[in-house]
Protein backbone atom coordinates (compact mmCIF):
# COMPACT_ATOMS: atom_id res chain seq x y z
CA UNK A 1 0.00 0.00 0.00
CA UNK A 2 1.65 3.26 -0.92
CA UNK A 3 -0.04 6.79 0.14
CA UNK A 4 1.98 9.35 -1.50
CA UNK A 5 0.08 12.12 0.82
CA UNK A 6 1.29 10.84 4.01
CA UNK A 7 5.06 10.17 3.03
CA UNK A 8 6.51 13.57 4.47
CA UNK A 9 4.33 13.07 7.23
CA UNK A 10 5.84 9.80 7.88
CA UNK A 11 9.32 10.72 6.73
CA UNK A 12 9.62 13.75 9.52
CA UNK A 13 7.66 11.14 11.98
CA UNK A 14 10.92 8.73 11.44
CA UNK A 15 13.79 11.33 11.71
CA UNK A 16 12.48 12.77 14.89
CA UNK A 17 14.66 10.69 17.19
CA UNK A 18 18.04 10.64 14.83
CA UNK A 19 19.57 11.23 11.42
CA UNK A 20 18.87 8.30 8.67
CA UNK A 21 19.96 7.71 5.55
CA UNK A 22 16.89 6.95 2.90
CA UNK A 23 17.41 3.19 3.15
CA UNK A 24 16.69 3.32 6.50
CA UNK A 25 13.88 5.57 6.31
CA UNK A 26 11.94 2.90 4.15
CA UNK A 27 13.20 -0.09 6.55
CA UNK A 28 11.36 1.51 9.72
CA UNK A 29 8.50 2.99 7.74
CA UNK A 30 8.07 -0.39 6.43
CA UNK A 31 8.99 -2.64 9.62
CA UNK A 32 6.89 -0.16 11.75
CA UNK A 33 3.63 -0.12 9.49
CA UNK A 34 3.94 -4.22 9.46
CA UNK A 35 4.87 -3.99 6.08
CA UNK A 36 2.17 -2.11 4.65
CA UNK A 37 3.46 0.84 3.72
CA UNK A 38 6.03 0.29 1.76
CA UNK A 39 7.50 3.41 -0.12
CA UNK A 40 9.93 3.01 -3.33
CA UNK A 41 12.60 5.30 -4.48
CA UNK A 42 10.28 6.99 -7.20
CA UNK A 43 8.66 8.63 -3.93
CA UNK A 44 11.19 8.07 -1.15
CA UNK A 45 13.57 10.21 -2.60
CA UNK A 46 11.75 13.04 -4.44
CA UNK A 47 9.96 13.22 -1.15
CA UNK A 48 13.32 13.58 0.55
CA UNK A 49 14.83 16.35 -1.49
CA UNK A 50 11.98 18.16 -1.32
CA UNK A 51 11.57 17.88 2.20
CA UNK A 52 15.14 19.05 2.19
CA UNK A 53 14.44 21.96 -0.48
CA UNK A 54 11.63 23.27 1.94
CA UNK A 55 13.89 23.19 4.88
CA UNK A 56 12.19 20.73 7.20
CA UNK A 57 15.43 18.07 6.61
CA UNK A 58 18.93 19.02 6.31
CA UNK A 59 21.28 16.27 4.88
CA UNK A 60 25.06 15.64 5.22
CA UNK A 61 27.50 12.76 4.02
CA UNK A 62 29.34 10.36 6.18
CA UNK A 63 31.51 7.66 4.62
CA UNK A 64 30.27 4.50 6.31
CA UNK A 65 32.23 1.18 5.51
CA UNK A 66 33.11 1.95 1.94
CA UNK A 67 29.78 3.51 1.20
CA UNK A 68 29.07 6.98 1.12
CA UNK A 69 25.98 7.62 2.96
CA UNK A 70 23.44 10.80 2.56
CA UNK A 71 22.30 11.15 6.32
CA UNK A 72 18.95 13.05 7.18
CA UNK A 73 18.25 15.11 10.10
CA UNK A 74 15.08 17.03 11.18
CA UNK A 75 15.46 20.46 11.66
CA UNK A 76 13.39 23.24 13.85
CA UNK A 77 11.23 23.71 11.34
CA UNK A 78 10.79 20.32 10.13
CA UNK A 79 9.84 19.91 14.19
CA UNK A 80 6.88 22.34 13.49
CA UNK A 81 6.08 21.23 10.52
CA UNK A 82 5.40 17.59 11.92
CA UNK A 83 3.38 18.84 14.62
CA UNK A 84 1.12 20.64 11.72
CA UNK A 85 1.06 17.44 10.01
CA UNK A 86 0.11 15.28 12.48
CA UNK A 87 -2.56 17.69 13.59
CA UNK A 88 -3.58 17.71 9.70
CA UNK A 89 -3.59 14.06 9.74
CA UNK A 90 -5.74 13.30 13.14
CA UNK A 91 -8.29 15.34 11.94
CA UNK A 92 -8.13 14.27 8.61
CA UNK A 93 -8.34 10.33 10.15
CA UNK A 94 -11.21 11.38 12.85
CA UNK A 95 -13.26 12.78 9.75
CA UNK A 96 -12.87 9.74 7.85
CA UNK A 97 -13.76 7.75 10.88
CA UNK A 98 -17.01 9.66 11.47
CA UNK A 99 -18.31 9.10 7.84
CA UNK A 100 -17.17 5.10 8.68
CA UNK A 101 -18.47 5.02 11.71
CA UNK A 102 -22.17 6.19 10.32
CA UNK A 103 -22.16 3.87 7.85
CA UNK A 104 -21.49 1.16 9.19
CA UNK A 105 -24.01 2.44 12.18
CA UNK A 106 -26.80 2.44 9.53
CA UNK A 107 -25.96 -0.58 7.77
CA UNK B 1 28.94 -1.30 -9.43
CA UNK B 2 27.27 -3.84 -12.17
CA UNK B 3 25.50 -3.40 -15.15
CA UNK B 4 22.27 -3.33 -14.34
CA UNK B 5 22.40 -1.30 -12.05
CA UNK B 6 24.24 1.31 -14.07
CA UNK B 7 21.69 1.49 -16.34
CA UNK B 8 18.94 1.97 -13.80
CA UNK B 9 21.08 4.65 -12.19
CA UNK B 10 21.16 6.33 -15.42
CA UNK B 11 17.54 5.99 -16.42
CA UNK B 12 16.34 7.36 -13.41
CA UNK B 13 18.81 10.08 -13.45
CA UNK B 14 18.52 11.10 -16.98
CA UNK B 15 17.89 14.59 -17.74
CA UNK B 16 19.20 15.75 -14.21
CA UNK B 17 22.32 18.18 -14.20
CA UNK B 18 25.24 17.27 -13.69
CA UNK B 19 26.05 17.53 -9.57
CA UNK B 20 22.37 16.24 -8.83
CA UNK B 21 23.24 13.10 -10.94
CA UNK B 22 26.04 12.19 -9.71
CA UNK B 23 24.50 12.98 -6.14
CA UNK B 24 21.61 11.24 -6.33
CA UNK B 25 23.29 8.53 -8.49
CA UNK B 26 25.35 7.43 -5.00
CA UNK B 27 22.47 8.09 -2.91
CA UNK B 28 20.69 5.17 -4.77
CA UNK B 29 23.47 3.31 -5.34
CA UNK B 30 23.71 3.22 -1.20
CA UNK B 31 20.38 2.16 -1.05
CA UNK B 32 20.54 -0.63 -3.53
CA UNK B 33 23.68 -1.97 -1.56
CA UNK B 34 22.01 -1.97 1.58
CA UNK B 35 19.06 -3.76 0.45
CA UNK B 36 21.17 -6.55 -1.25
CA UNK B 37 22.89 -7.04 1.75
CA UNK B 38 19.78 -7.35 3.70
CA UNK B 39 18.48 -9.70 1.30
CA UNK B 40 21.85 -11.89 1.16
CA UNK B 41 21.95 -12.28 5.67
CA UNK B 42 18.52 -13.49 4.86
CA UNK B 43 19.67 -16.53 3.17
CA UNK B 44 19.26 -15.50 -0.60
CA UNK B 45 21.63 -16.54 -3.19
CA UNK B 46 23.79 -13.67 -4.87
CA UNK B 47 21.55 -13.39 -7.79
CA UNK B 48 18.18 -13.62 -6.22
CA UNK B 49 19.53 -11.13 -3.31
CA UNK B 50 20.70 -8.68 -6.65
CA UNK B 51 16.44 -9.29 -8.63
CA UNK B 52 15.13 -7.98 -5.02
CA UNK B 53 17.94 -5.64 -4.12
CA UNK B 54 16.39 -4.03 -8.12
CA UNK B 55 12.97 -4.84 -7.07
CA UNK B 56 12.87 -2.67 -4.45
CA UNK B 57 14.47 0.14 -5.73
CA UNK B 58 11.22 0.02 -8.22
CA UNK B 59 10.49 1.71 -11.39
CA UNK B 60 13.25 3.93 -12.78
CA UNK B 61 10.90 5.65 -15.23
CA UNK B 62 8.68 6.69 -12.07
CA UNK B 63 11.77 7.37 -10.18
CA UNK B 64 12.96 9.81 -13.12
CA UNK B 65 9.64 11.49 -13.28
CA UNK B 66 9.85 12.18 -9.55
CA UNK B 67 13.50 13.37 -9.62
CA UNK B 68 13.10 15.49 -11.94
CA UNK B 69 9.65 17.22 -10.42
CA UNK B 70 11.98 17.99 -7.47
CA UNK B 71 15.18 18.97 -9.60
CA UNK B 72 14.04 20.96 -12.44
CA UNK B 73 11.19 22.81 -11.23
CA UNK B 74 12.84 25.95 -11.47
CA UNK B 75 14.78 24.88 -15.09
CA UNK B 76 11.03 24.16 -16.47
CA UNK B 77 9.44 27.27 -15.37
CA UNK B 78 12.30 29.28 -17.00
CA UNK B 79 12.31 27.34 -19.99
CA UNK B 80 8.44 27.29 -20.15
CA UNK B 81 8.45 30.93 -19.76
CA UNK B 82 11.00 31.70 -21.97
CA UNK B 83 9.44 29.60 -25.17
CA UNK B 84 6.52 31.02 -24.53
CA UNK B 85 8.19 35.04 -24.79
CA UNK B 86 9.68 33.45 -27.83
CA UNK B 87 6.42 32.07 -29.30
CA UNK B 88 4.46 35.34 -27.96
CA UNK B 89 7.19 37.51 -30.25
CA UNK B 90 7.13 35.28 -33.22
CA UNK B 91 3.04 35.67 -33.41
CA UNK B 92 3.51 39.50 -32.48
CA UNK B 93 5.66 39.86 -36.18
CA UNK B 94 4.43 37.41 -38.08
CA UNK B 95 1.20 37.16 -36.93
CA UNK B 96 0.02 39.31 -39.66
CA UNK B 97 1.17 37.02 -42.38
CA UNK B 98 -0.95 34.15 -41.45
CA UNK B 99 -3.80 36.01 -42.42
CA UNK B 100 -4.70 37.68 -45.47
CA UNK B 101 -3.86 41.50 -45.64
CA UNK B 102 -7.22 42.52 -46.57
CA UNK B 103 -8.63 41.89 -43.10
CA UNK B 104 -5.56 43.34 -41.64
CA UNK B 105 -4.72 46.93 -41.21
CA UNK B 106 -1.29 47.85 -39.20
CA UNK B 107 -2.58 48.95 -36.12
CA UNK B 108 -4.35 45.93 -35.30
CA UNK B 109 -1.10 44.21 -35.80
CA UNK B 110 -0.70 43.66 -32.34
CA UNK B 111 -4.09 42.31 -31.71
CA UNK B 112 -3.84 40.10 -34.09
CA UNK B 113 -0.26 38.52 -33.09
CA UNK B 114 -1.78 38.35 -29.21
CA UNK B 115 -5.09 36.78 -30.74
CA UNK B 116 -3.48 34.47 -32.90
CA UNK B 117 -0.76 33.19 -29.30
CA UNK B 118 -3.83 32.70 -27.41
CA UNK B 119 -5.50 30.45 -30.20
CA UNK B 120 -2.19 28.83 -30.67
CA UNK B 121 -1.78 28.31 -26.95
CA UNK B 122 -5.68 27.02 -26.30
CA UNK B 123 -5.24 24.29 -29.94
CA UNK B 124 -2.08 22.73 -28.10
CA UNK B 125 -4.22 22.59 -24.98
CA UNK B 126 -6.70 21.05 -26.88
CA UNK B 127 -4.13 18.65 -28.57
CA UNK B 128 -2.37 17.58 -25.78
CA UNK B 129 -5.47 17.14 -23.76
CA UNK B 130 -6.79 14.80 -26.71
CA UNK B 131 -3.19 13.20 -27.35
CA UNK B 132 -3.10 11.98 -23.21
CA UNK B 133 -6.68 11.50 -22.60
CA UNK B 134 -8.23 9.91 -26.00
CA UNK B 135 -4.91 8.34 -27.07
CA UNK B 136 -3.09 7.65 -23.67
CA UNK B 137 0.17 9.24 -24.91
CA UNK B 138 1.30 10.02 -21.12
CA UNK B 139 4.59 10.33 -22.38
CA UNK B 140 4.22 13.65 -24.39
CA UNK B 141 5.51 16.37 -22.11
CA UNK B 142 4.61 19.71 -23.02
CA UNK B 143 7.04 22.02 -21.90
CA UNK B 144 9.34 20.10 -23.55
CA UNK B 145 7.54 20.12 -26.74
CA UNK B 146 6.53 23.55 -26.20
CA UNK B 147 10.09 24.32 -25.92
CA UNK B 148 11.05 22.76 -29.14
CA UNK B 149 8.19 24.32 -31.11
CA UNK B 150 9.31 27.88 -29.66
CA UNK B 151 12.75 27.03 -30.99
CA UNK B 152 11.42 26.33 -34.37
CA UNK B 153 8.96 28.97 -34.74
CA UNK B 154 11.64 31.70 -33.69
CA UNK B 155 15.13 30.53 -34.94
CA UNK B 156 14.25 29.19 -37.98
CA UNK B 157 12.57 32.47 -39.79
CA UNK B 158 15.04 34.27 -38.03
CA UNK B 159 18.01 32.97 -40.18
CA UNK B 160 15.89 32.88 -42.93
CA UNK B 161 15.39 36.39 -42.33
CA UNK B 162 18.97 36.49 -41.90
CA UNK B 163 19.49 34.53 -45.43
CA UNK B 164 17.45 36.95 -46.93
CA UNK B 165 19.28 40.00 -45.90
CA UNK B 166 22.63 38.68 -47.14
CA UNK B 167 21.33 37.72 -50.31
CA UNK B 168 19.29 41.36 -51.16
CA UNK B 169 21.93 42.43 -53.46
CA UNK B 170 22.33 39.35 -55.27
CA UNK B 171 18.99 39.54 -55.30
CA UNK B 172 18.43 42.41 -56.79
CA UNK B 173 20.81 41.25 -59.30
CA UNK B 174 19.34 38.43 -60.48
CA UNK B 175 15.70 40.33 -60.34
CA UNK B 176 16.51 42.18 -63.23
CA UNK B 177 18.98 39.71 -65.32
CA UNK B 178 18.71 36.49 -64.09
CA UNK B 179 14.32 37.04 -63.04
CA UNK B 180 13.74 32.90 -63.88
CA UNK B 181 16.84 32.14 -61.19
CA UNK B 182 15.84 34.31 -59.28
CA UNK B 183 12.49 32.93 -58.80
CA UNK B 184 13.64 29.22 -58.49
CA UNK B 185 16.20 30.18 -55.56
CA UNK B 186 13.19 31.68 -53.71
CA UNK B 187 11.48 28.39 -54.23
CA UNK B 188 14.50 26.85 -52.96
CA UNK B 189 14.63 28.76 -49.92
CA UNK B 190 10.92 28.16 -48.93
CA UNK B 191 11.09 24.24 -49.47
CA UNK B 192 14.27 24.57 -46.90
CA UNK B 193 12.22 26.85 -44.55
CA UNK B 194 9.46 24.79 -45.02
CA UNK B 195 11.47 21.38 -44.26
CA UNK B 196 13.22 22.80 -41.42
CA UNK B 197 9.93 23.78 -39.69
CA UNK B 198 8.17 20.23 -40.63
CA UNK B 199 11.48 18.65 -39.27
CA UNK B 200 10.44 20.76 -35.70
CA UNK B 201 7.10 19.98 -35.75
CA UNK B 202 8.35 16.09 -36.29
CA UNK B 203 11.05 16.44 -33.62
CA UNK B 204 8.70 17.67 -31.24
CA UNK B 205 5.73 14.79 -31.45
CA UNK B 206 8.40 12.13 -31.26
CA UNK B 207 11.00 13.30 -29.06
CA UNK B 208 10.02 12.34 -26.06
CA UNK B 209 8.04 9.10 -27.70
CA UNK B 210 11.13 7.83 -29.63
CA UNK B 211 13.14 8.57 -26.32
CA UNK B 212 11.26 6.59 -24.02
CA UNK B 213 10.58 3.79 -26.28
CA UNK B 214 13.89 3.28 -27.00
CA UNK B 215 16.25 4.46 -23.67
CA UNK B 216 12.96 3.30 -21.02
CA UNK B 217 11.71 0.55 -22.43
CA UNK B 218 14.05 -1.26 -24.54
CA UNK B 219 16.92 -0.86 -21.90
CA UNK B 220 16.95 -3.96 -19.70
CA UNK B 221 15.75 -2.76 -16.00
CA UNK B 222 17.48 -6.01 -14.23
Amino acid sequence: MNFKGSLPLLILHVLQDSPKHGYQIAKEIKQQSRDVLAFREGTLYPALHTLEKQGAIEAHTEQVNGHIRRYYRLTESGRATLAQEIESWNSYAEAVNLVLAKRGGTS
Amino acid sequence: MNSALKNWLDRATDGLPPEIQTRVSTELASHYEDALTDAQRAGLAADAAHERAMTELGNAAETANGLRRTHLRLHRHLAVGITLCLVLAWFLINGRDLIPNAYISGSLRIITGAGMFTLFLGGLWLLRDFLTRQLGLRSLQLPINLQLLGWGLTVIPFFRAVLLARITPLNELLMTEYPIVQHRLFQVMECINLAAMLGVLALMFFRTYLHNAYWLKQRPST
